[in-house]
């Protein structure tokens, strides 16, 4: 097989399309990046199409695609192609920007437009882009031998306000990048001569004779290299990471009227071997990436534009450099460390690239966070600290500014801290009292590692001088507890308060009483639920309260019924002759079992259902379930009282698993029969005296036998719903719920 | 005191790799002998090997101490052996790791004339056999040093030259790797720190520190362990107050 044309370069830079890879790459116009070199260094790679033409996908074949692992693909599809491929020219005559931006490209020359202009050269302007946009216009000159004003007069159609006269030449000139020498065409449409049209201007050469680096030998060699002014786009990026101070601190040498470091540096400054800046020495790069010897360039420059993510690179700051140097050159260093190789040639090893480290750095990033949060704790002590996931509508964010509240009551609001831990969500925070402190940690910590989270949580009970720590489904604190429960535990009480579980599709059980539990069942003081049914499952699955041995006592599991608050508000209950209808108010989440309630309306077509809510969980619409007409769907509610205003025969609840929800203590205190299903704890204030408890969630006769009872006959209805309201009013009291806080406490000694 | 240094090497199970250690001992201990520091040297074993026992017994030289203890707390073995240390400063050694041999002529140096409080760390840990890393210690005193971040990680390991009333002053705190707290050298810096001891680093020096995959500091960071609660630990202790003012 014969080895294949090797790929024209002129051929490339026609194939290859700059315009539009700087279009799709932002990041590589961002960074001032030659998009040729880029896409030959690493775009090809990374599957950056070099062409809007070009799918390496469909024009190369499966042999030419296993090449493109070694070569760039472009150069594979081109290899062997000659300038006039009628293939290539078709696709790239379809690209008349791209062909217009490369000739305009290969004519305007940045540096000559830069010296021309010193004013743009000294505000750091990209030259290419301050001509397209400003300059033309302001009669500065694209190229010394382009006279603006002259092809306007040749061109008297043009106008030179509208449209570019430098583009315009190209344009019709026929311009093109590698063709014809643009000045000849100048001279042939013009007459006029590329000397007597460009204006005078001298060259400063700057040179250096410093000696920097050493040969492969060791010695140290000088170099000499013509020194030209760098484009725009590369004193631009330079600049972003260039320290003015640091490089007129650490060269006192250099002459007093020098106004701009920056420039000394990337003319003159990085032959001496002068550092840009602490965080970079140019002598070490220099000297650990030999490849880019044969190749004088600045290295921060080639650091800025490819080295950084060239993992075969190194980089170090000024003083990493000082100490690597040290255990390389000669002196007392290196001395030391050539007697400790003598004592054991171990301590050469690994054969890696050696690297300094220190804590400073390595540690810094939480060390900020942890800094943050002391100074924002400003020296306060906390003996409680109530940590809940963040402040927005649920269950637990509300159970835990109840549960706050009453440790207020019954111990000093000013040694209890809120802290929100998994997000900055604090919509509802105001369900907390005013006189509890609080601290939004997540956003303190949302940048560091789920480690560094954890002990930087731990850094501030300890911080703090926290006694106990009550976790109301913080995630962190989960996490936390289940990588050093153990240590937490020793060093305060650990309560945690559970709800219910959640089930799988299939109906297993998941979530923090069940797996999160598993793995940290012994480093909980007190676990508290929000209803009896939930204890009793955690007590009967762990042996809390009936297996302890010293050393492990076991969690007190305590049922707390969360106190329902009474709002006033008061439900008319339906008559007897009233039309017949039933409220129904949740979440349509695979939770609340919306397809049973669409079954229950289905086996009871004399019945309305008015429906509240909306899915939280998923994308559910009710229309989803194919309702049945008696369906009304009322969207959400702002208030109860808006709600109730409707007079209802009972509220209907449906769920697959819950543990005691906050809508029937609502509407328990409200006096609106209710008929629910025996789930979690609903069983604790529903039986057959205080509304109709549905032994099997999935019973539809028994849900409209107890419709037919609660619409038929309203006086024994409300009975029941007057019966559930003073058991409510007695079991979930405040007073009650705060007695047993208060139990809990002096039983743990807080 | 009746010296002005002791050297104190603990062994476990290094077996040969305590060889070329010792030399390294012995060799600092010469040069400062030689530098006219009286030195008094003792070998110390936490559950030794018999190896290791044997390359101790080896090198046991002119040694005023060679004791094995059974604690299997390097803690513990530190401050049973330095409270019988006759020397003003006491300098500890790891039975793989090494001294540069001008290392305890540099610290003592540094150390002549500092207030009593001043610690003496290498300015530098140069790392070897499986890590490629040179630790760069942080003077207290220094812009550098934050005593925030000495929360969270550790700026100096326990091969120091201090004053011995300071070990006497402060112990290392008990290591328990099974309740989850081991980093009895971290503790022990932020102990002294809070007491207002200052870490200092001897400029231009090095030691020597073997890093095996089964080191303890491994071991510690995958076991999950912490430090123990300490002083530093307190955000209302007076040293952030005073950084906060220097700040």
């Amino acid at each position: 097989m014969s080895k294949a044309e090797p790929v024209n370069e002129t051929l490339l830079r026609r194939a290859f399309d700059g315009a539009y890879y700087l279009s799709q790459n932002p990041d590589v116009a961002i960074a001032g990046l030659d998009p040729l070199d880029h896409y030959m260094a690493s775009g090809w790679r990374e599957g950056r199409p070099p062409a809007p033409w070009f799918d390496a996908a469909t024009l190369l074949s499966p042999q030419q695609r296993r090449r493109t692992r070694q070569d760039p693909a472009l150069l594979v599809f081109l290899e062997g192609k000659s300038a006039d491929d009628p293939t290539l020219e078709g696709r790239l005559a379809e690209q008349p920007l791209g062909k217009l931006t490369a000739a305009f490209d290969s004519v305007f020359d940045p540096v000559s437009y830069l010296e021309q202009n010193p004013d743009v050269a000294g505000h750091g302007m990209d030259a290419r882009e301050h001509y397209l946009k400003a300059g033309w216009r302001e009669g500065r000159r694209a190229a010394l031998w382009f006279d603006a004003e002259q092809w306007c007069g040749l061109n008297p159609d043009l106008d030179p306000v509208a449209v570019n006269p430098f583009l315009h030449f190209i344009s019709h000139a026929g311009i093109e990048a590698g063709g014809e020498d643009p000045q000849e065409k100048w001279l042939h449409l013009t007459g006029i001569s590329a000397e007597s049209s460009a204006p005078q201007y001298v060259t400063l050469p700057m040179v250096s004779t410093a000696e920097i680096g050493d040969d492969e030998a060791g010695a140290r060699r000088p170099i000499v290299v013509e020194a030209r002014l760098p484009r725009s786009a590369d004193l631009d990026l330079m600049r972003a990471h260039f320290d003015p101070d640091y490089y007129r601190a650490t060269n006192p040498d250099l002459p007093a009227n020098i106004t701009d470091p920056l420039l000394h540096f990337a003319t003159v400054g990085w032959i001496e071997g002068r550092d840009p800046c602490a965080e970079f020495s140019v002598s070490f790069y220099l000297k650990e990436n030999r490849d880019l010897a044969s190749n004088p360039a600045n290295p921060f420059l080639d650091f800025l534009r490819h080295g950084h993510r060239e993992h075969w690179r190194r980089a170090v700051s000024v003083r990493e450099a000082q100490i690597l140097n040290s255990f390389s050159e000669p002196g007392a260093m290196k001395d030391r460390l050539d007697a400790a190789k003598a004592l054991d040639p171990m301590v050469a090893m690994p054969p890696e690239k050696r690297m300094t480290t220190s804590p400073t750095l390595s540690a810094k990033a939480p060390a900020d966070a942890v800094e943050a949060i002391r100074e924002a704790l400003g020296g306060r002590r906390y003996r409680y600290i109530v940590a809940v996931p963040h402040v927005r509508m649920s269950g637990a964010s509300r159970v835990a500014s109840i549960f706050a509240t009453a440790l207020a009551r019954v111990r000093r609001p000013q040694d209890i801290l809120v802290i929100t831990t998994d997000s900055s969500e604090a919509e509802y925070i105001g369900w907390f009292p005013d006189e509890i402190d609080r601290l939004n940690l997540s956003t303190l910590i949302e940048h560091l590692s789920e480690e560094q989270r954890q002990r930087a949580l731990i850094d501030l009970l300890r911080g703090c001088g926290a006694q106990a720590v009550i976790n109301v489904n913080s995630r962190l604190m989960w996490e936390t507890l289940e990588a050093f429960g153990r240590q937490l535990a020793s060093e305060m009480k650990v309560v945690t308060y559970l709800f219910t579980w959640d089930e799988t599709p299939d109906g297993d059980r998941v979530g923090y009483p069940i797996q999160w539990l598993r793995h940290t069942c012994n480093h909980h003081h007190v676990l508290l639920t929000d209803t009896k049914a939930l204890a009793r499952d955690v007590s009967e699955r762990f042996g809390y309260g009936v297996i302890n041995a010293e050393g492990a006592e076991g969690a007190e599991v305590l049922a707390l019924h969360t106190p329902a608050s009474d709002s006033g508000v008061r439900a008319v209950v339906a008559g007897r002759n009233a039309p017949k209808r039933v409220l129904w108010a949740g979440r349509f989440d695979r939770q609340k079992r919306v397809d049973i309630l669409v079954e229950i309306a289905r086996a009871n077509p004399q019945i309305t259902f008015d429906v509240y809510g909306k899915a939280v969980l998923s994308e559910a619409r009710l229309p989803d379930f194919d309702p049945p007409e008696n369906i009304i769907e009322k969207g959400t509610y702002s208030t109860l009282q808006e709600v109730l205003e409707t007079p209802y025969s009972a509220f209907l609840y449906t769920a697959q698993w819950d543990g005691l929800p906050t809508i029937l203590l609502d509407m328990a205190a409200a006096r609106l029969p209710i008929i629910a299903p025996d789930l979690g704890g609903i069983g604790e204030m529903l039986d057959d005296s205080t509304g109709w408890l549905i032994e099997d969630f999935t019973d539809i006769d028994a849900y409209t036998k107890a419709l037919k009872q609660a619409t038929a006959d309203p006086a024994g209805a409300r009975e029941k719903a007057d019966a559930l309201a003073e058991r409510v009013a007695a079991t979930f009291a405040e007073s009650r719920y705060e007695a047993e806080i208060e139990g809990m406490l002096k039983r743990h000694e807080l | 005191m009746s010296c002005d240094l002791t050297c104190i090497i603990t062994g476990h199970r290094e077996g040969r790799l305590a060889v070329a250690s010792l030399r390294s001992f012995w060799a600092a201990i010469d040069a400062a002998r030689a530098a006219g520091h009286a030195v008094e040297a003792r070998l110390v074993l936490d559950r030794p090997n018999p190896l290791t026992h044997a390359v101790f017994e080896a090198h046991r030289k002119d040694a005023v101490a060679f004791e094995a203890y059974d604690h299997g707390d390097q803690g513990k073995v530190r401050n049973e052996a330095v409270a019988k240390a006759n020397g003003r400063y006491t300098a500890f050694l790891d039975a793989d790791d090494l001294w540069s041999e001008d290392w305890l002529v540099q610290a003592l140096d540094f150390l002549d004339g500092a207030p009593e409080t001043h610690i003496a760390h290498p300015a530098y840990n140069y790392f070897f056999e499986q890590q490629a890393t040179i630790f760069c210690h942080v003077d207290q005193e220094s812009d550098a040093f934050r005593p925030d971040l000495l929360r969270i990680a550790n700026y100096w390991d326990a091969l120091c030259v201090c004053p011995t009333a300071i070990y006497h002053e402060i112990p290392f705190c008990d290591r328990d790797i099974e309740a989850g707290y081991a980093y009895e050298d971290w503790v022990w810096n932020c102990e002294t720190v809070a007491a207002g001891k200052f870490h200092k680093v001897v400029p231009e020096s090095v030691l020597f520190k073997r890093r095996q995959n089964n080191s303890q500091t491994i071991r510690a960071s995958a076991s999950k362990s912490l430090g123990r609660r300490n002083p530093l630990t307190d955000y209302t202790h007076p040293i952030y107050e005073r950084s906060a003012t220097e700040g």
